[in-house]
């Protein structure tokens, strides 16, 4: 196998004399048929430590999914200080936090935004926002360094740290661009994803709300030296309360102190996924949310 | 920044015949056939011209092209996955509705998964090093030399020849 097999054998790759006009006018079409359609996440790269972040505060619909005018919002680039910027909810959407680490930034959509707003003056809101950060992330979790927030192309442009992303113009990307793992529901909020590298395997973590319980998630690529055993968490007083035999899934049942917690596992052919809730939902809440997760994925 | 904003109309259509071949090679790597890797390619393009990107030049453009059209694939091929499988004997029946050959090499090529496909193209087609492929892709470089020693192994064992 030399380098110019595999070159000639791409470059050969052409599409159908017909195809040119084809696609072309398939293009305009789609274009103009878009609709704002792509939700907002969360991507957060796991690091070591974080040692500032900044805070952005921006008001967006992309939740409720209707197009606002942000030619207000956005218009300052964060640097390694202190900066907070709050924008009034556009008629009546919601307020999303961005928060900017070191590397990158992450966002959270929640019901203490406009408290945020209110209460941090510009300069002043590095507090809030280390309290939204330990509000969102989960006890022990590690923050950050490289996160990105995933937009609709028409909503926002984060000028928030462009020098800290790739050669790529990550100003404005989807879901899709951004290689994850994990389909979401589409009803799902506060939507985010970590991304994780070990000598064992590749996986991405990430949580979701749906129905006002929170889900968590981990994606493993499956591959001959994957070692998954150490990124599971065994139940060891699980009980096995129903088989999804689709997704050969079996739905598991364990203590959680006062609440009982579900979990499930489950493969395709290149990864293994699986999904935890240990918030109090009920087993037909989270077994509608397991079939819906399943099929998508 | 940039600055080649691009305009729908006179900016895209020229931008469009650039490239859409490009983004078709890239599509047809992962979908394995013409129907789905035109819409693979319609759906990149389409994205460009709706959204206010700009670019810093050609490398700029290839990459940005070359990552969304790998990730929108691989995003269609989840969503197909239930729904049916593309054998490689199938692929086999469809690749005569093709206007190019096929060979053994591009063949295992598009055997890969996805994970080895992306390394390998972005290393031997578009020359990238393994530490700007780590950067495109958001993984470690430590993930890419692996995956591209595993591709290496998996496709020597294939198609035979000197590893490189």
């Amino acid at each position: 196998m030399t380098e110019e097999r595999i070159f000639s054998a791409i470059d050969k790759i052409e599409p159908s004399k017909d195809a040119e006009k084809r696609m072309y006018d398939n293009i305009l079409k789609k274009a103009k048929g878009t609709g704002s359609e792509f939700k907002i996440l969360r991507i957060i790269k796991p690091a070591v430590s974080v040692a500032a972040c900044v805070c952005l505060v921006a008001a967006a619909a992309v939740l409720l999914r209707t197009e606002i005018n942000n030619s207000g919002g956005f218009s300052g680039a964060a640097d390694d200080s202190t900066e907070s910027l709050c924008f009034d909810a556009a008629e009546n959407e919601a307020a999303i936090i961005l928060t900017t680490t070191l590397s990158g930034f992450i966002y959270n959509e929640g019901e203490n935004v406009n408290e945020v707003c209110e209460a941090a003056p510009a300069g002043n809101a590095m507090k809030h926002s280390e309290e939204q950060i330990a509000d969102v992330m989960e006890d022990g979790e590690d923050i950050a360094d490289e996160a990105y927030v995933i937009e609709s192309t028409r909503h926002f442009t984060n000028t928030a740290a462009p020098e800290k992303e790739a050669d790529i113009a990550l100003t404005e990307i989807t879901a899709e661009e951004a290689g994850l793992w994990f389909n979401i529901p589409e009803k799902a909020k506060s939507i985010t994803y970590g991304e994780n590298e070990n000598k064992d395997a590749d996986f991405q973590t990430g949580s979701f709300i749906l129905d006002d319980h929170v889900y968590s998630f981990v994606v493993y690529e499956l591959g001959e030296n994957s070692d998954l055993s150490a990124q599971e968490e065994e139940f060891p007083t699980a009980e096995v309360i129903m088989n999804y035999p689709e997704a050969n899934a079996v739905l598991y049942s364990f203590e959680n102190g006062e609440t009982v917690g579900f979990k499930t596992c489950w493969e395709n052919e290149t990864r293994r996924f699986c999904l935890t809730n240990s918030d109090g939902a009920d087993k037909k809440e989270v077994i509608d949310v397991l079939v819906e997760v399943v099929e998508i994925n | 920044m940039s600055d080649s904003y691009i305009r729908p109309d006179e900016d895209f259509e020229a931008f469009y015949l650039k490239y859409y071949k490009f983004v078709y090679r890239v599509c047809f790597i992962y979908m394995k056939n013409s129907f789905d890797s035109e819409d693979c390619t319609e759906d990149v393009f389409a994205k460009v011209l709706c959204g206010k990107y700009s670019f810093n030049g050609e490398n700029h453009e290839k990459k940005w092209l070359s990552i969304t059209a790998m990730n929108l694939c691989k995003d269609k091929l989840k969503s197909k996955w239930h729904k049916s499988t593309v054998s490689l004997d199938q692929c086999e029946e469809l690749s005569t509705e093709v206007s190019f050959d096929i060979d053994e090499t591009l063949k295992e090529v598009m055997a890969l998964p996805p994970k080895y496909k992306d390394v390998i193209y972005l290393y031997y087609y578009m020359g990238y090093k393994t530490d700007e492929i780590a950067k495109m892709l958001h993984k470690p470089s430590s993930t890419v030399r692996n995956h591209m020693r595993e591709a290496r192994e998996l496709l020597k064992i294939k198609i035979g020849g000197e590893q490189k």
